[in-house]
């Protein structure tokens, strides 16, 4: 793969990444919305696969095999199976509605472009154009974290914030040692797990997934 | 002998550990428990005796893994003086615990008992011994800790639990100027060890030495329960189990003594002499306040923790009068007064354990700490009563008694002051000599109280009248100590050299042992006064054979008739008619109604017939001015500022999770951003 093509690749992907993010909060059902997730973890995929390739450090190829299998296709099966058991609604109930999310998610993208361009700080970094991308990707989960009512919607938040954050670990750093890496996508595993336990929980515990019920939790 | 020391820790996790293995049988679990606590102490005394008697000290240096230096041990004559009192008090206590825990095994964990108590004991023996302030720090909280569990340890009371809370609260409030103190020491001297704080002593400049100084004073004056930061002592010492009080105000709070002379000693170099003033200022009016309002409790367990405050206070004025000599430049005073309040730390811890050992003793026969309930104990639990008895002769000063050295002690010390200080304390320290003297006469009349309503005249309920003596251990308990009130004092002037050693290692400056003690005299070391304890028992003995045998010879055996009180003529004396704990306060109350600022309360039940009065309620109460004026309105306003803060805790989780949001974005924005 020659250098210019691997860059406009990677220039290419980082768009549909981006974009990627934005379906994720514009999607006003909650399938669309994993659907979206599982499109940006695919992305995320290719794109660790790519630098692996370019930069020819190949144990990065096993996180890219991970993030495949794992946040492509096991994840959202089992959100899908979550939804399909809790027989919920499907549409996203959100406290702003979809249009001022986008203005805000679009803000946020300004703020994160704004606040990684100190040069002193990622100048020696390769993939630098990541770096704002892999921020913005944290400010949406978090966004979703903060905006929606489900608690399931909680969760993808969370996973989206992860992704975010894997994606500066790789541009940053290359990857991690691989036990980390495998760590990491342990934790990942496992926390989906346990908060599908917990959202069946909170369902039975307040007969809805709505956070806002929790409030009669407070002392 | 190091292996002495090695072996009371061994034992002290072991006891609190052993426990567990009979969980299930309550009495295996205390036998263990505090068996094992037993021969810890006896370990205990023999190392702490050992270097005290030799002078020899002993260090051990353990290097860990925490960025703040090696964990050094080391037991100089001055932490062996505390050593031993830990370790003695800590003896009594255990033998005592073995009888007085049996009452708890069919609705308490022992085990867990035995674990909170032992390592109470083992984190008090290392804040004494470690010398790196991180440590010292580490093993202060594991003691707040361990006595924070020992004091909820009967959690289903509700008044134990808020007392527990109260003490939390104040001692991490301490806790917190403690760290503070060390941590400017650390930034100043680049290391937490104790020999770099003592190295960098010399170079402190003037202000971060007085910040330094008030803020142990703060943090350990809480500890120490110095008035007026002692308000978590009076809850939270009468609630713990009894043999756990006796450890608390007989050697806990001894802790911040050391902890504070270690400060002024050793780690603040040369100091100004406003320092004594102000620890003489806080001393007299802790002496005072203390005992006064301990003469108005009529909780036995509450009287004593007041009467703590009050003992801590004259240890201060030692303290104090130490400081005001060590800054005159008068090494001979300075050794003297220091030796007069660490010899008032031991018979403190002596006669305070035994009498909290006692109030225990009384709690478990007859289960009711109010005096009010109590009377005639004398013929249902006689031990107990002579040993109370001692106890209390002991703190109210009485002649044969340690009380008395101790007190006498500090009295030279202070009247010393018009000798050789500076012109003020030529005025004040005679002032406060003659206040120790007030104090010492309301200790008297406090204790003759406490023995008296208790022990004394009739059964005043059902409690009172089926009360029965305690177990063998416990009087054992109580007996060594009770033993120890005597030896203290007969011993005297053969102590007072070896505390002259303590005081030796803590301020490097030489004390001539020989102006202090000559063959059975203690002398003041102005040559003014002299006395000696085996002397006074002497003269009191003959005194006292000497009127039973003219007795006996006048009047001979026949001559003791045994009859009737009078009755004034109505028949049947009732407990009722006896002085009650409150109205035998009364006069005092009187006298300083300008400081307890009494209320009373009389309500009839019944309004409607005057003159048939049926039921009526009396209640009486006395101000606490540091809580009504200092404490209140600070809780208050905590609490204010909580319910202000409250309102932006919603509940919903979306909103906290937008705190962090924003947060992190400010954070960004300010921090990073375009160069």
């Amino acid at each position: 793969m020659s250098p210019e093509l691997a860059a406009s690749l990677i220039h290419f992907l980082g768009m549909m990444l981006l974009i990627a993010s934005f379906w994720i909060l514009t999607s006003s059902q909650i399938g669309a919305c994993i659907r979206a997730y599982a499109t940006h973890s695919f992305l995320l995929a290719l794109i660790t696969a790519v630098i692996a390739i370019t930069n020819h450090v190949e144990h990065l190829l096993i996180p890219a095999l991970l993030t495949l299998v794992l946040k492509t296709i096991v994840i959202p099966h089992v959100f899908f199976r979550i939804i399909r058991r809790l027989g919920i609604r499907k549409e996203v109930e959100s406290y702003i509605n979809i249009p001022f999310s986008l203005l805000l998610a679009v803000l946020l993208v300004f703020v994160s472009f704004y606040v990684t361009g100190n040069d002193k700080i990622l100048k020696p970094v390769a993939f630098s154009e990541f770096i704002p991308l892999a921020v913005s990707t944290v400010f949406f989960g978090m966004l979703m974290m903060t905006t929606r009512k489900k608690a399931i919607n909680q969760v993808l938040g969370l996973l989206l914030i992860e992704n975010g954050l894997f994606l500066m670990a790789i541009t940053m750093t290359f990857g991690m040692p691989l036990l980390v890496e495998m760590g990491i996508f342990f934790d990942v595993l496992v926390a989906v797990m346990i908060m599908g336990i917990f959202v069946f929980k909170i369902r039975d515990a307040f007969e809805s997934i709505d956070a806002d019920d929790m409030t009669v939790l407070k002392g | 002998m190091a292996l002495f020391f090695y072996i009371q820790i061994l034992f002290h996790v072991l006891g609190g550990i052993a426990g567990f293995l009979f969980e299930q049988h309550g009495e295996k679990a205390n036998r263990v428990t505090h068996g094992l606590a037993v021969l810890a102490g006896v370990a205990g005394i023999v190392f702490s005796l050992g270097v005290l008697l030799t002078g020899k000290p002993w260090a051990l240096e353990l290097e860990g893994s925490f960025p703040v230096g090696a964990l050094r041990l080391s037991a100089d004559p001055f932490s062996a003086f505390f050593l031993l009192v830990i370790s003695f008090l800590s003896l009594a206590a255990s033998i005592f615990a073995i009888g007085y825990t049996r009452e708890y095994q069919k609705r308490k964990n022992i085990a867990l008992l035995g674990f909170f108590y032992n390592f109470f004991i083992l984190a008090m023996l290392f804040v004494v011994t470690v010398q790196n302030a991180f440590y010292f720090l580490l093993f202060w909280e594991l003691m707040s800790l361990a006595s924070y569990f020992l004091v909820v340890f009967e959690h289903e009371k509700p008044e134990a639990r808020s007392a527990g809370t109260l003490y939390l609260i104040m001692t991490h409030v301490g806790t917190a100027f403690i760290t503070a103190a060390f941590l400017l020491l650390y930034i100043h001297a680049g290391s937490f060890s104790f020999d770099a704080f003592r190295a960098a002593a010399g170079t402190l400049s003037p202000a971060l030495k007085n910040v330094v100084f008030l803020a142990v004073l703060i943090g350990f004056g809480t500890k120490a329960g110095v008035i007026p930061l002692h308000i978590w002592l009076p809850q939270a010492h009468p609630q713990a189990p009894s043999h756990v009080s006796a450890l608390m105000s007989g050697v806990m709070i001894k802790t911040a003594v050391y902890g504070l002379l270690v400060f002024l000693f050793n780690f603040l170099g040369e100091m100004p002499g406003w320092w004594g003033h102000v620890i003489l200022a806080v001393a007299i009016l802790s002496t005072l306040l203390g005992i006064l309002y301990a003469l108005m409790e009529n909780d036995l367990k509450r009287l004593l923790a007041f009467s703590s405050i009050e003992n801590m206070g004259i240890i201060l004025l030692g303290v104090g009068m130490a400081l005001v000599f060590k800054t005159l430049h008068q090494p001979l005073y300075a050794g003297f007064a220091l030796i007069a309040a660490l010899y008032h730390v031991i018979n403190h811890a002596i006669f305070k354990g035994l009498l909290f050992l006692g109030a225990g003793s009384v709690l478990s026969g007859t289960h009711t700490r109010n005096m009010e309930g109590l009377g005639g104990l004398i013929r249902k639990m006689p031990w107990t009563a002579v040993f109370f008895l001692v106890g209390a002769m002991a703190i109210a000063a009485l002649p044969p008694l340690n009380g008395f050295v101790s007190e006498w002690l500090t009295f030279i010390a202070l009247l010393l002051g018009c000798e050789g200080a500076s012109p003020a304390m030529r005025f004040f320290s005679p002032l406060l000599a003659a206040l120790l003297g007030l104090a010492g006469a309301l200790a008297a009349t406090c204790f003759v109280k406490a023995f008296g309503i208790s022990f004394l005249g009739k059964p005043r309920s059902e409690h009172a009248a089926h009360a029965h003596e305690a177990s063998g251990s416990m009087k054992t308990g109580m007996g060594v100590l009770a033993v120890s009130c005597f030896g203290l004092a007969l011993a005297a002037p053969w102590i007072v050299p070896v505390l002259g050693k303590a005081a030796k290692s803590l301020s490097g400056a030489d004390i001539p042992m020989t102006a202090l003690t000559q063959k059975a005299f203690l002398m003041s070391p102005s040559g003014t006064s002299q006395f000696s304890p085996l002397l006074i028992v002497l003269v009191l003995s003959v005194f006292l054979l000497g009127t039973v045998i003219l007795l006996r010879l006048t009047f001979g055996r026949k001559h003791v008739r045994i009859g009737p009180s009078w009755d004034c003529g109505m028949p049947g004396l009732e407990p009722r008619m006896q002085y009650t704990a409150t109205g035998y306060s009364k006069p005092l109350r009187r006298i300083f109604s300008f400081l307890y600022q009494p209320t009373r309360r009389v309500e009839l039940d019944d309004e409607s017939h005057a003159m048939l009065r049926t039921a009526q309620r009396f209640e009486s109460k006395i101000t606490h001015h540091v809580d009504e004026w200092v404490y209140k309105p600070l809780s208050e306003l905590v609490a204010d500022l909580s319910r202000k803060a409250k309102q932006i805790q919603t509940g919903h989780i979306q909103l906290y999770l937008s705190y962090i949001f924003i947060t992190l974005i400010l954070l960004l924005l300010f921090f990073g951003g375009r160069s």
